[in-house]
C-alpha cells in the first residue's frame, strides 16, 4: 500500500507536465516572487512565472532521471554483487576489488570528471548517478547474496549439476527479491539528493530545462526578499525522500516476514 | 543468577514453576490451513522432567515457544492463561520477558546446525551471557568444561568453531548450557534425535540430575515416547487436544519395526554384476590436518543398502560428502557403475553429478524457501528425462504419501517430518544410480520413520537403485540395511570378514574391509 503511494507520487510527477497549458518560456504578467494566493497557489518564481507549474515541469526531469539512474544502479550493482560471488575465486576478487576502489573515490569528483567529459545532458546524468550509485547497491546487496550463495540449497543444487542460470534465477533471485526491494528505495532517496546537489551545484540540469535542484538555486535571491520560492522544490524533495522511507519500512516488513 | 537461593528455595516447593490453565492456540502453518490446540492444561512441577507429545506437524515446537512468550507470526492465543511461578507471562511486557529468556527460561532449539553462530567458537558463545561479571564468567567457563567431560564433548580447549563438530556433538553442546546455568524452566525441543542410542540414555539421565539439582522443570519435546515414558516424571499428549476434525492426517497405519518380516523382498545380488559403488582407500582430513576418515572402502551393489553406523563423530557423514565430491582434498577412489568419478564436484561432469542423489538430515534446511513443491519435482523429473506432467508430479508425491494438494506449498509450510518424505520424494523423482541418505529419519516419530523406512524399503527392493544409509538408529538400519560398516573415529571396526572378499590385501593398509552383499545381514551397534 505505502509503496503503491510512491509509485504513484512518481508517475504523477512523471506525466504532469502534458497537463500543463502554458509553457515554461510565456509571460504570466505577475510581478517576481509573489507570496501564495488563490491565481498562484505557491507563488511565483524570480521571473513572475507560477511556481506550481515550474516545480510539477522540474519534478518530471527530476523523477524521470530518478527513476532511471535508480534501476540501471541497482540491475548493475545486483549483477556484480551476484558476479563478485559466482565467478571462479581470482576473476572473482579482481571484479570485488575494483568495486571496492570505485566506491573508495569520493563520489562528487567522479561526478566533477565525468561531467567535464561528456556534459551534463539527461542522458549522461542518467550515467554518472549511476556510476556513482550503483558501487553502493553492489555494497548492500554483496552481504545478502554472500548469504544465500552459502545456503544449503545452493550447495545442493551445485552439487546436482545445475547450471549457472538456474543458480541465479532460482535460487538467488527470488530470496534475494527483498533485500532488492529495500535497496530500490534507498538508492532511489541516494540518486535525488545526488541530482539535486549536482542541479544546486549548477553541474546538473542546465537552465531553460530545469529540476527541484536548478529551482532552488535559481530562487536563491528570493530568500533575501522574503520569499518562499526557493523553499518549495525543498519541501517537494523532502516528500520525496519520506515516502520513499515509507515505501521502504513497507519492503522491510516483507522482508522480516520472509525470514521468519 | 541474581534471586537468592533460599527465596528460590522457597518458590520451587511452594509452586509450580510453569502453570498452562485452559489454553486454546490457532497455529497457522500456511495461508489455507490452520490447526487449533483446545483447552491444553499443565503443571511443570520444579525438580522433574516431562514430555511433550504429538504427531509431527500439529505444531510442538510453535506451542512451546509461546509457552515461554515468543509468539511466532503464524501463532495467535485464542484463549487461556500461562503462569511461569505466580507472574502471567503471556500479558509480560517484551522487557520483561527478555529479562527471562536465557536466565529463568532456557531454551534449547531442535536444529543444532543452525543454532551456534557459525563464525564464533561453540565455547565462546555458550558460556556468554549477558550481563557476567569476570567472576561470574570464569565459573561459567568451569561448569561448561565439566558439563563437556560429562556429555562426552571433545575439543573444549581447542577454540572449535561449529563446523568442525558432527550433528550429534552439536546437539550435545547446545545441552551442555543447561550445566552451566541455573534456570528455573528448560525447554527441550527433540534432544536426542541426532545421538547414538548408548549416548541418548546417558545424557538425558544427565539432564535429569542437573535439573534435580538446581530445582528446575523440565519439559522435553519429543515424538520418542517409549524411550522418553522411562525417564519423565509426566507426559502432556498433545493430540489429546488437537480437535479431531482438523487432526492432521493420519498417515497409513504401519506395522511395528521390529519383528516385522522382511525376508520376502530382499532380492540377493548376482555376485557376477558389477557393483554401482566401489570406494576404495578413502582418506579425509580436516582443514587443520587432523583426519577425519582413514582407509575407508566399501562396494554396494545395485539393489542392495550399505548402512554406516558409529558413534557421533566418526565420520560417517564425511564420507557422504566426500561421495559428493565436497571434499576436494580427499584422496582415494570413488567408482560409480565401475567408471571412476573425479572426488571434487567442480570436476565432474553433469551427468556424474546427477547420478547420485542426496537426502539430507533435515531436507528443510536443503530446500530453497522461494520454490513451490511442483517446480522441484517437476524439475528433477525433466531432468532425469522423464514425464512431467501434473499426474506424474502427484505420482511422486503419492509414493512418499503426501498428499496431491501439496504441490502448491513451498517447504517453510511443511512439517519437519513431511519436508523428509518430500526429500525422499525429489531424490526418487531423479532416479538416481545411488541414494544417500544421511539419518533420513532422526526427526521423524516412530509412525513417520515407519513410513520412511516403508517407502525406502519398496524402492530398494523394485529398483536397480543403490542406497547408502547413515543413521544411529539401529531399528532402521536393520530393517534397510542388507549390510553394515561401522567407523569409528573414521575407520572401519568391527570388520565382518567376508569370505569372498576379493584381494582385500591389495589395500595394503590394515582396517580397510570390503563387505559384500552375500554376507549375512548385522547391524552392529
Amino acid at each position: 500500500m505505502r509503496a503503491l503511494i510512491f509509485i504513484g507520487f512518481i508517475l504523477f510527477f512523471m506525466i504532469a507536465p502534458f497537463f500543463i497549458g502554458t509553457s515554461a518560456d510565456t509571460f504570466s504578467g505577475a510581478g517576481p516572487f509573489e507570496s501564495l494566493s488563490p491565481a498562484h497557489p505557491l507563488g511565483t518564481d524570480y521571473l513572475g512565472r507560477d511556481m506550481l507549474f515550474e516545480v510539477l515541469r522540474a519534478g518530471s526531469v527530476t523523477m524521470f532521471i530518478c527513476a532511471a539512474a535508480t534501476l540501471l544502479s541497482l540491475a548493475s550493482g545486483l549483477t556484480c554483487a551476484v558476479l563478485t560471488s559466482a565467478l571462479p575465486t581470482i576473476p572473482g576478487t579482481i571484479l570485488a576489488r575494483g568495486m571496492d576502489a570505485l566506491n573508495s573515490i569520493p563520489s562528487l569528483i567522479i561526478a566533477f570528471v565525468l561531467i567535464a567529459a561528456f556534459g551534463s545532458t539527461t542522458s549522461s546524468l542518467i550515467i554518472i548517478i549511476t556510476v556513482v550509485e550503483f558501487t553502493r547497491a553492489y555494497r548492500s546487496l554483496k552481504a545478502p547474496v554472500i548469504q544465500i550463495f552459502a545456503e544449503p540449497f545452493v550447495e545442493l543444487s551445485r552439487i546436482r549439476g545445475e547450471g549457472f542460470v538456474y543458480l541465479v534465477t532460482r535460487d538467488i533471485w527470488p530470496n534475494i527479491r527483498p533485500y532488492a526491494a529495500v535497496e530500490l528505495v534507498n538508492r532511489f532517496v541516494a540518486c535525488l539528493m545526488f541530482l539535486s546537489a549536482l542541479s544546486l551545484l549548477g553541474i546538473g540540469i542546465q537552465p531553460p530545462t530545469t529540476d527541484w535542484g536548478t529551482l532552488i538555486k535559481l530562487n536563491a535571491t528570493g530568500l533575501l526578499l522574503d520569499s518562499a520560492a526557493p523553499l518549495i522544490p525543498g519541501i517537494f524533495i523532502l516528500i520525496a525522500s519520506l515516502l520513499a522511507l515509507l515505501a521502504a519500512s513497507d519492503a522491510s516488513r516483507k522482508l522480516e516476514f520472509s525470514k521468519s | 543468577m541474581k534471586p537468592d537461593s533460599s527465596e528460590r528455595q522457597h518458590t520451587a516447593e511452594a509452586a509450580n514453576v510453569l502453570e498452562v490453565k485452559d489454553l486454546s492456540a490457532v497455529i497457522s502453518n500456511s495461508a489455507a490451513s490452520a490447526r487449533r490446540i483446545e483447552k491444553l492444561c499443565m503443571a511443570l512441577k520444579p525438580g522433574t522432567l516431562s514430555t511433550m507429545i504429538g504427531p509431527s506437524g500439529v505444531g510442538k515446537t510453535s506451542l512451546c515457544l509461546a509457552l515461554m512468550g515468543w509468539l511466532r507470526p503464524n501463532v495467535r492465543i485464542v484463549s487461556g492463561e500461562v503462569l511461569f511461578g505466580t507472574r502471567p507471562l503471556l500479558q509480560m511486557h517484551q522487557r520483561q520477558k527478555q529479562a527471562l529468556w536465557g536466565r529463568e527460561i532456557l531454551y534449547i532449539p531442535q536444529s543444532s546446525a543452525t543454532a551456534l553462530a557459525a563464525p564464533r567458537n561453540v565455547v565462546g558463545q555458550i558460556s556468554e551471557f549477558a550481563g557476567d561479571t569476570a567472576q561470574e564468567r570464569s565459573e561459567r567457563r568451569k561448569l561448561l568444561q565439566a558439563a563437556f567431560q560429562r556429555l562426552e564433548i571433545p575439543g573444549f580447549d581447542e577454540d572449535r568453531y561449529p563446523h568442525q563438530y558432527s550433528g550429534g556433538q552439536l546437539q550435545r553442546i547446545l545441552i551442555s548450557t543447561v550445566f552451566c546455568a541455573t534456570p528455573r524452566l528448560i525447554i527441550l525441543d527433540e534432544p536426542t534425535t541426532a545421538l547414538h542410542p548408548d549416548l541418548k540414555t546417558s545424557v538425558i539421565e544427565a539432564i535429569k540430575a542437573r535439573v534435580r539439582e538446581i530445582g528446575a522443570a523440565a519439559l522435553v519435546i519429543s515424538h520418542e515416547l517409549p524411550f522418553f515414558a522411562e525417564f519423565s516424571d509426566q507426559t502432556i499428549d498433545l493430540s489429546a487436544s488437537v480437535p479431531p476434525a482438523v487432526k492432521p492426517r493420519s498417515v497409513r497405519p504401519a506395522a511395528p519395526l521390529v519383528g516385522e518380516s522382511r525376508a520376502a523382498f530382499k532380492p540377493q545380488p548376482m555376485l557376477t554384476e558389477p557393483p554401482r559403488l566401489a570406494v576404495g582407500g578413502l582418506c579425509i582430513k580436516a582443514p587443520s590436518g587432523r583426519p577425519l576418515v582413514r582407509n575407508v572402502a566399501f562396494q554396494v551393489r545395485p539393489g542392495a543398502c550399505l548402512g554406516i553406523v558409529g558413534p557421533s563423530g566418526a565420520g560417517k557423514t564425511t564420507i557422504l560428502r566426500s561421495l559428493l565430491g565436497q571434499h576436494g582434498d580427499a584422496k582415494g577412489t570413488i567408482e560409480v557403475d565401475g567408471q571412476r568419478i573425479p572426488l571434487h564436484h567442480s570436476r565432474r561432469t553433469v551427468e556424474q553429478k546427477r547420478q547420485l542423489e542426496y537426502v539430507p538430515q533435515s531436507v528443510k534446511l536443503h530446500l530453497n524457501p522461494a520454490l513451490s513443491v511442483d517446480y522441484l519435482i517437476r524439475r528433477r523429473l525433466r531432468q532425469a528425462g522423464h514425464d512431467h506432467s501434473i499426474d506424474a508430479v502427484v505420482d511422486a508425491l503419492e509414493k512418499v504419501l503426501l498428499p496431491a494438494d501439496y504441490r502448491s506449498k513451498r517447504s517453510a509450510e511443511l512439517s519437519g517430518g513431511e519436508c523428509q518424505r518430500l526429500g525422499i520424494a525429489l531424490a526418487l523423482a531423479s532416479h538416481p544410480a545411488l541414494l544417500l541418505l544421511d539419518e533420513v529419519t532422526a526427526s521423524l516419530d516412530p509412525v513417520n520413520a515407519n513410513v520412511v523406512a516403508d517407502i525406502l524399503d519398496r524402492h530398494r527392493a523394485s529398483g536397480s537403485m543403490a542406497m547408502l544409509l547413515v543413521s544411529h538408529q539401529p531399528e532402521i538400519v536393520a530393517r534397510l540395511a542388507s549390510d553394515v560398516l561401522e567407523l569409528r573415529d573414521g575407520q572401519v571396526v568391527h570388520p565382518v570378514r567376508d569370505n569372498h572378499a576379493p584381494s582385500a590385501s591389495r589395500e595394503d593398509v590394515a582396517g580397510s574391509v570390503i563387505y559384500r552383499e552375500s554376507e549375512p545381514r548385522q547391524c552392529v551397534l
